[in-house]
């Protein structure tokens, strides 16, 4: 979980809104916090690459 | 004949008029009357194209009285979302930030429905930018459920919901980032299809999400939403996510049964993943007996717990919206309403590695569902755990077990998922099934959602508006 007060997050991505939202904007935030604790982890190199940059040739 | 036009099915109106039995004015006129008549009590639409409709209905009447009759949509009344760009016509967004913004093209998928001859009576309300919330501090006023107007639509394709219900229109198109057809559809008792990523085009529609946007109709019953399907599956070059793929044959799997056909039941996700009201779960189980009941094989399935569809879902969308909308967060962000503003500036926190780590946990997710589906054809769960709530309430705002609906697993993972009504509540609210399949087998869920509605019967009870008025005002 992120330590940091959120006004200082807040500030340091350059946005502001007024303060009566913030409160729910950092429940947004929270959830999202929670949310990557899911995805991050160790995973197997040989699971790579799932996900892939895919190109077509060129219409010739 | 004027009573009872707004009652008719797309499948119904198309065949009438094929037949010369109604023509494409008097089924407009019909449409813009009950507009002037209805709409001020539950806001559906924010700009009602009154002149253009009726032009473009004379155009469609002359065309089919020449013999040219073009198909199922010609003449047909529908609705857009105001996400869907319209040459000449301002696309808001439902937005102050883009209250003069007039496309110079259309959206591929209008352009697609006009060239159908579809008749496009206007703009319809949404969650602002498809994320706001049913908000009450944008230029227009949210849009409210015709089954009762205390009542909300649920988002962000509110008014395409809340229209089609009402029958406003035949059908809209609306779009899905993380449920966004699927939802109102429930809640407004009607049918939306998510279809499969990359079948429709988005080119011309305000982006949210570039790998979880998808466009797709909400009709009254699957069959119309098929009908739709079929002008508007085509692969579009200026949309990067377009697979080039042919379309299937929507309307023709419409009918043919369901003998054979293994079900999947995602019991987890409304037994253990998310609270689940018991008469949702009961229109769940008299669905299945009835698919058992025709030849259907039922078995229960395991996935990935509903919450961790969520998490990726959200890590992914709140970024990738983020994207499309920091300038103007941060030039300008007293022009969106509260609820848009926070829900696109929550992107802003997620971190880079896990944004990419949410899209390989996706990959997994992806690879997962499709074992499974090795042994189904379609999965079956709800599409929201219960009724539709009262406006004004954040209906989203709840802990993870108490979110209102099912249908992120299927903007994360891709596949088609159709919701239809199948019953009705205590309080007459309508109750809602989803149903999933594999990547570009969207006729098959369509299919299965018609054979639902037709041996449930759900199709023949209607909201009725002035109950609702009456309702709201109590």
């Amino acid at each position: 979980m992120n330590k940091i007060p959120f006004a200082m997050r807040l500030a340091a991505r350059g946005l502001s809104l007024p303060a009566a939202e913030a409160e729910c904007l950092e429940k947004l935030v929270r959830d999202l916090d929670k949310a990557t604790e899911i995805v991050r982890g160790d995973r197997p190199y040989g699971e790579e690459p799932l996900s892939a940059f895919r190109l077509t040739p060129a219409a010739v | 004949m004027d009573q009872d036009l707004h009652h008719l099915t797309i499948a119904q109106a198309s065949r009438m008029i094929s037949e010369r039995k109604v023509s494409p004015v008097e089924l407009t006129q019909a449409f813009l009357g009950r507009i002037a008549m209805l709409d001020g009590q539950i806001n559906s639409f924010i700009l009602v194209l009154e002149e253009q409709a009726m032009a473009e209905a004379r155009v469609a009447e002359a065309e089919i009285a020449a013999g040219h009759w073009k198909g199922p949509l010609h003449g047909i009344p529908i609705g857009l979302k105001d996400i869907y760009n319209t040459a000449g016509i301002a696309t808001t967004g439902h937005s102050a930030l883009f209250r003069d913004h007039v496309p110079a093209e259309d959206a591929t998928t209008v352009r697609l429905l006009r060239e159908a001859g579809a008749i496009n009576l206007g703009k319809l309300a949404t969650w602002e930018f498809a994320i706001g919330g049913t908000s009450l501090d944008l230029p227009w006023p949210p849009a409210r459920n015709p089954w009762n107007t205390a009542l909300d639509t649920s988002g962000s394709s509110s008014g395409s919901g809340a229209a089609v219900a009402a029958g406003l229109c035949m059908g809209a198109m609306g779009s899905d980032t993380g449920g966004s057809i699927r939802g109102p559809a429930a809640w407004c008792g009607i049918a939306g299809i998510k279809p499969t990523y990359g079948l429709l085009s988005r080119r011309g529609i305000l982006p949210l999400s570039f790998s979880m946007d998808h466009a797709g109709p909400m009709c009254w019953t699957a069959e119309d939403c098929a009908i739709m399907m079929q002008v508007l599956a085509a692969h579009d070059h200026l949309d990067p996510g377009s697979a080039d793929v042919p379309a299937p044959d929507f309307r023709g799997a419409i009918g043919t049964g369901v003998q054979g056909l293994r079900v999947g039941v995602v019991r987890h996700f409304f037994e253990k993943d998310i609270e689940t009201d018991p008469e949702v779960v009961a229109a769940l189980e008299a669905s299945l007996d009835v698919l058992r009941g025709a030849g259907a094989t039922i078995s229960d399935v395991t996935l990935a717990p509903f919450g961790v569809y969520g998490a990726v879902g959200s890590l992914i969308s709140r970024s990738e919206a983020y994207a499309v909308h920091e300038h103007w967060l941060k030039t300008s962000p007293e022009k969106y309403g509260a609820y848009g503003r926070r829900r696109l500036m929550a992107g802003a926190f997620v971190e880079a590695a896990d944004y990419v780590n949410a899209m390989r946990h996706r990959a997994r997710l992806v690879a997962e569902l499709a074992e499974v589906m090795r042994d189904v054809d379609v999965l079956v769960f709800p599409t929201a755990r219960g009724t539709a709530e009262p406006l004004g309430e954040d209906s989203m705002a709840g802990p993870p077990t108490r979110q209102p609906f099912f249908n992120r697993a299927f903007n994360v993972t891709g596949g088609p998922a159709v919701s239809i009504c199948d019953g009705f509540s205590r309080a007459g609210l309508p109750l809602s099934l989803q149903i999933a399949g594999r990547p570009f087998e969207d006729h098959l869920v369509l299919k299965v959602g018609d054979f639902l509605e037709r041996e449930l019967g759900t199709r023949a009870t209607r909201p009725v508006l002035s109950d609702a008025i009456a309702a709201a005002a109590e």
